[in-house]
């Protein structure tokens, strides 16, 4: 009696809990950014969260385009449309004990020929911090450019 | 108080609860020493009366009974080595899951939060180029450049 409650309460601790985690929750914030000679530096209402991020960047105006929190699944690409030209694609992979999430990140561009496959702008591997933001930048857009700011939930 | 000659008769008498017309019973009557001792015997009888209720066990009861003292003395005791036995694999599976335990919980130890780690960063975009950066608000950063001429 006592060997088979042993085997049932190591069993039940060696097994620990289950081996994908749920998805990882993923704010982003997509900002149009230009200069457009003022005095003091504009942002869009909504944006307030992101301004010291972007403070160290030499743009006078910030237009919000899109903000959305994306629940991106392991081992599965999330895709969040940027504009018509740009899409967000996000894979987490894995997921550390203090919450930090492995992830691809990468921006697809729809080339000019449709017939021909996007062109990947931007593609790079972080190890994003629960409530750290980072942010990805310099995509041609409409006068300016693109900034993506994102933070892991 | 002097003795009486009565006072064996008297008790017999007593235990027996004779018939008030009984010679002992006129007896007493007379008698200090035997109305002393029958008054004493009568408040002890009510006090063991009032106290002990006594638990009956009536006839149906008695074989169910006896057969639990029967097989409580016939069951043998369990020798003493194998109680220590049992005792020390309990205490060993009992440390062994505490071990386990902390073993589990702490094998990776918390780890602390910094910032978000750019690993690599490239672009399938000719003639452009990419660099990962912290800003001096610490902020991971993955910019891509490109020169005035390109158009795209």
């Amino acid at each position: 009696m006592n060997l088979v409650a042993l085997t049932i309460i190591v069993g039940a601790v060696l097994a620990g809990p289950d081996d994908t985690p749920p998805p990882a929750r993923v704010a982003v914030v997509v900002v149009h950014a230009t200069r457009e000679a003022r005095e003091r530096t504009h942002f869009d209402p909504g944006l307030e969260p992101i301004r010291e991020t972007v403070s160290d960047l030499n743009f006078d105006t910030y237009r919000k385009i899109a903000a959305k929190v994306l629940n991106a699944s392991f081992e599965e690409e999330t895709r969040f449309k940027l504009s018509k030209k740009y899409t967000l694609v996000l894979t987490p992979l894995s997921k550390a004990r203090n919450g930090a999430v492995r992830m691809k990140v990468r921006i697809d561009m729809l080339p000019e020929n449709l017939r021909k496959k996007p062109v990947a702008v931007i593609s790079t591997t972080v190890v994003a911090k629960p409530g750290k933001h980072f942010r990805l930048g310099g995509l041609r857009y409409d006068g300016g450019e693109l900034v993506i700011v994102m933070e892991l939930k | 108080m002097r003795r009486c000659g009565w006072e064996k008769r008297v008790e017999l008498w007593f235990d027996g609860e004779g018939a008030p017309t009984d010679p002992e019973a006129a007896h007493v009557a007379q008698c200090p020493h035997c109305a002393a001792q029958v008054a004493q015997w009568g408040a002890l009888r009510s006090a063991v009366r009032e106290t002990a209720a006594s638990e009956a066990i009536a006839d149906a009861q008695f074989p169910a009974f006896f057969d639990g003292i029967r097989e409580q003395v016939r069951t043998p005791m369990r020798p003493r080595g194998h109680r220590k036995l049992w005792a020390a694999l309990s205490l060993t599976a009992a440390a062994l899951i505490v071990a386990i335990s902390a073993v589990v919980v702490f094998r990776d130890g918390p780890q602390p939060v910094g910032a978000t780690v750019i690993e690599s960063c490239s672009t399938e975009l000719e003639g452009a180029t990419i660099r990962s950066y912290s800003s001096d608000e610490g902020v991971a950063t993955v910019w891509i450049t490109v020169s005035q001429d390109d158009v795209w």
